[in-house]
């Protein structure tokens, strides 16, 4: 249900997520549908797309062939770019028409694996569901291809090795917040194994499964992580080391996950409750808002308490100071682990009260149009997944303690 | 990374001596260049002055659109009805539209002179009522045009989204008496070349010209209807020009911007005939113009290779035909097909100058292709994301450019692009080459959202179901028929 939008935009669909997540690994993505969808994913979504080359095109669908269902074009045509350009893998996702005729991409995937003795996957995508699901499921159909890990364990004296799961421009931007993560924790005396998937290799993170331990930086790294854990029992924590509190939790919780590998399912950086859906609650006040992808949020609302950014908090409904922190994230279908806490609200009118209701907001700048005559009320974070390239320029790196700077500075400026 | 397999060009083009014509190259997967100063259907529709855009789409098609319209800050003229699987389910999509709008509609503190109600693919595969959608929108809101819009980019078997676009856009624009002395300008994004010889023609025939991107109201827009011809200068407009024809009894006359003396002659020529215009511009004076200016563009570049694309002009063979008969040393075309009016520039091109390279635009081998030819001065911006160079004309879509002082214009253009170097991804990058400034200069005009308006010239302006669509309501759901 999300029907009108008047002043707002809309995240990043699940075909694109798709696209963002392989985007540099050597394979042949392809969306099947016409044309349209290719420019909007590569000029709002695909900020690698200048500079950096890829395999990723649109089919080109046509109404004719959609009525008479001939997917034979789509195979002939995958399979011949597939033998000139020489892909590692092949990808076919689509967007809402196929969905409406009820096209299977994983038989299309077979055919073409078949004639081209290429991995093939097909994700069903329906270019309705956000980002978080296609790009989720892109690297999970990755894990299928990783080999079984030849399980040696790690001896006392190495250094923990965490793979680092869902990393794509939607919502890392290209602005270093990636490597600040590696960085992190390299100081923390972990071995980044691999990146899903920026700046790293396939054959890289195909041979990650004897990785110690995952850490699940956004929403679209979650599938992966459970994944790996069904195949080769690696154990996953749930975060963004976005904050220094949030950091601190993240090595902490990383370190007890890997000692007790295959024993422990996964761990999430705000399971003490501490981010209780607003729903849950019954509360309507709410001192700051946070509008989003669920991890991130997740993770800075644990900077935010920690800080004591809250402490002049007056409570205005009875609740304890836990409601301080509303998180919004409007994506639909995520999955429980990472929805928990958050509140899933999709219509326009009720983002608009959820942001009225709020003292203060961290959100997109765009959700700053629901409430023209309240802009001191918005503090601007530009989401490439939600605004696309119009605010890249002014998203900040806030690995680590930047993001406790960052708050600071922008709290100050709030007029109180 | 991946350490991506680079085709070399011959794996990727074709020779002007080989090649087929019209389609050069197989139909396959495609790409997308970076390139993105060609208008989509979001930025043609903000021509409309005081207009609003309202898209009822699933959210990949719809975010191509709204980002669009924040780009070229007019998302006050913008808005969206998101829909889902549920509503696909439910079979309620001819509701939710009409109580969609509404409530976009009511919401607003002043209503839009026109509503651009645009839907998708997946309503026109389910086969939706979109007459009742469109009859009961304007039912519930009498005080505003509605017009039937379309982004069907799959449907694309018998119109183009182009032509239908074109075609849509004037379709609020009413039979009025016909004023003998005004004349339409229909199907450009860019205001015409006022220095252009076009005018002196009009002038002489004391006929005034009307053309949507120097409107500052909705009144001029539905003024339209008084004008007694549409001029019209790219193939694709013919669908909107022959609409007006039938519609309101407006002459089409359509002068294709052409490169070559004699036809352009001829064009205009045809013009004068039909404003009953004889005296013509001084030809050989303009003629001369264009040849000196040309003589010294050719001594300032000299043997430099040129480049030039489709998306620049709309006539490429017939722009790299004249330049190469003047002397320039034009090496590759970029153009996924030709329009079969440029079948005689093809033919001496092909015989003349027969290595001349034909590049694609859209073909995958174009994603890998070495984008460093940077010795090369590009005309247009596909040409210049695929040679690298830092030398370029960024021109799109003829760029209002016409006639003989259009070609002196390039030949201008072509040398201060030689002269100075620039960043091409500051230039190509931006989507809709020239549209912000244009919703700029509305918005200063105060005719963005709500623009001037006589209550008299608005209204019950639903398209559908009026006499000038119920005949055609088969062919505006473009593919509909087949289907």
């Amino acid at each position: 249900m999300r029907i009108v939008k008047r002043v707002l935009s809309t995240y990043s669909a699940d075909n694109f997520g798709v696209c963002s997540a392989l985007y540099e690994l050597g394979g042949l993505v392809v969306m099947h549908d016409a044309s349209g969808c290719n420019s909007t994913y590569n000029t709002h979504d695909e900020p690698r797309w200048y500079d950096m080359d890829s395999m990723v095109f649109i089919s080109g669908l046509t109404e004719k062939d959609a009525i008479f269902g001939n997917d034979e074009i789509l195979v002939r045509n995958l399979c011949e770019t597939a033998e000139k350009l020489h892909p590692k893998f092949v990808c076919i996702c689509g967007g809402p028409l196929p969905h409406i005729i009820g096209t299977d991409f994983r038989a299309v995937a077979k055919a073409v694996s078949r004639r081209t003795n290429l991995p093939c996957f097909g994700i069903q995508t329906n270019g309705m569901d956000a980002y978080t699901s296609g790009a989720g499921e892109a690297f999970a159909c990755l894990v299928d291809l990783m080999e079984k890990s030849t399980g040696c364990e790690s001896s006392s004296d190495e250094k923990i090795k965490v793979n680092l799961l869902g990393a794509t421009p939607l919502d890392f931007s290209l602005n270093g917040s990636v490597q600040a993560i590696q960085e992190l924790l390299e100081d923390h005396g972990f071995a980044v194994r691999s990146t899903w998937a920026m700046g790293d290799t396939l054959e890289n993170l195909l041979s990650s499964g004897d990785a110690d331990v995952n850490l699940v930086i956004s929403a679209t790294g979650f599938a992966a992580a459970k994944r790996m854990r069904e195949r080769f029992g690696i154990p996953y924590v749930i975060g963004c080391p976005v904050g220094r509190a949030a950091a601190e939790k993240a090595v902490s919780q990383l370190m007890q996950a890997a000692g007790s590998k295959n024993s422990i399912g996964g761990s999430n950086l705000s399971d003490d409750g501490s981010t209780q859906s607003h729903e849950e609650n019954g509360c309507d006040k709410a001192r700051i808002l946070l509008i989003g992808e669920p991890v991130m949020m997740k993770s800075m609302a644990e900077t935010l308490k920690a800080n004591g950014l809250l402490k002049s908090d007056e409570d205005g409904c009875g609740k304890e100071k836990k409601l301080s922190v509303r998180i919004i994230s409007p994506m639909r279908g995520l999955p429980r682990e990472i929805a928990e806490g958050t509140d899933e609200i999709v219509l326009e009118d009720k983002l608009r009260e959820a942001c009225r209701m709020a003292d203060l907001v961290i959100a997109d700048p765009l959700y700053a149009r629901l409430l023209p005559e309240k802009p001191e009320k918005f503090i601007k974070l530009p989401h490439v997944a939600y605004s696309g390239r119009f605010y890249e320029k002014e998203i900040p790196v806030l690995v680590g303690e930047r993001l406790d700077a960052w708050l600071e500075e922008k709290l100050c400026e709030v007029p109180h | 990374m991946y350490d991506m397999r680079h085709l070399n060009d011959n794996e990727i083009s074709v020779r002007a001596g080989d090649a087929a014509f019209p389609v050069p190259f197989r139909e396959g997967l495609l790409y997308s260049s970076p390139a993105r100063g060609t208008w989509t259907i979001a930025h043609t529709s903000m021509l409309i002055p005081g207009s609003h855009q309202i898209f009822v789409c699933p959210s990949c098609c719809l975010r191509g659109v709204v980002l669009s319209a924040e780009e070229m800050g007019a998302m006050d003229r913008f808005s969206m009805l998101e829909f889902t699987d549920d509503h696909i389910l439910r079979g309620d999509l001819e509701d939710m539209i009409i109580e969609g709008v509404s409530g976009i509609l009511n919401e607003m503190p002043k209503k839009p002179t026109c509503v651009l109600l645009y839907t998708s693919c997946v309503q026109h595969f389910l086969n939706i009522d979109l007459n009742l959608v469109y009859r009961e929108c304007a039912k519930a809101h009498p005080e505003v045009d509605f017009i039937d819009c379309y982004m069907l980019p799959t449907m694309r078997k018998h119109f183009s989204p182009e032509k239908m676009q074109w075609r849509q856009l004037y379709r609020a624009v009413k039979k009025l008496p016909e004023d003998v002395h005004l004349a339409n300008i229909i199907g450009s994004f860019y205001e015409i070349q006022p220095e252009s010889e076009l005018f002196e023609i009009f002038r002489e025939a004391g006929v005034r010209v009307s053309q949507l991107p120097t409107m500052v109201s909705y009144d001029e827009y539905k003024h339209m209807g008084a004008a007694a011809m549409n001029v019209f200068f790219h193939p694709v407009v013919d669908f909107a020009a022959k609409d007006m024809e039938k519609r309101l009894g407006q002459k089409a006359v359509y002068m294709p911007v052409s490169f070559n003396y004699e036809e352009i002659r001829r064009s205009e020529m045809n013009l004068a005939e039909a404003l009953r215009e004889i005296r013509l511009p001084d030809y050989d004076a303009l003629e001369k113009e264009a040849e000196e200016a040309l003589a010294g563009a050719l001594a300032v570049i000299g043997q430099t290779p040129i480049a030039l694309d489709f998306s620049a002009v709309t006539r490429p063979l017939s722009l790299a035909r004249m330049l190469l008969e003047h002397g320039f040393s034009v090496r590759r075309i970029y153009a996924d097909a030709f329009a079969p009016e440029e079948k005689g520039d093809f033919e001496v091109i092909r015989e003349r100058f027969p290595d001349v390279k034909i590049f694609p635009m859209t073909q995958p081998g174009m994603r890998v292709t070495r984008r460093n030819a940077e010795e090369f001065l590009a005309i247009g911006q596909k040409a210049t994301y695929f040679t690298g160079t830092r030398h370029f004309v960024n021109l799109v879509e003829n760029g209002g450019l016409y006639g003989f002082k259009g070609i002196t214009e390039i030949a201008h253009m072509m040398v201060e692009a030689f002269k100075t170097e620039k960043n091409p991804r500051d230039f190509i990058e931006i989507k809709a080459l020239g549209c912000a400034e244009n919703c700029a200069r509305l918005e200063d005009a105060g005719c963005g959202n709500g623009a001037k308006r006589t209550d008299a010239c608005c209204g019950n302006g639903v398209i559908l179901g009026d006499d000038s669509c119920g005949n055609d309501s088969a062919e505006t759901s473009g593919g509909g028929e087949t289907v």
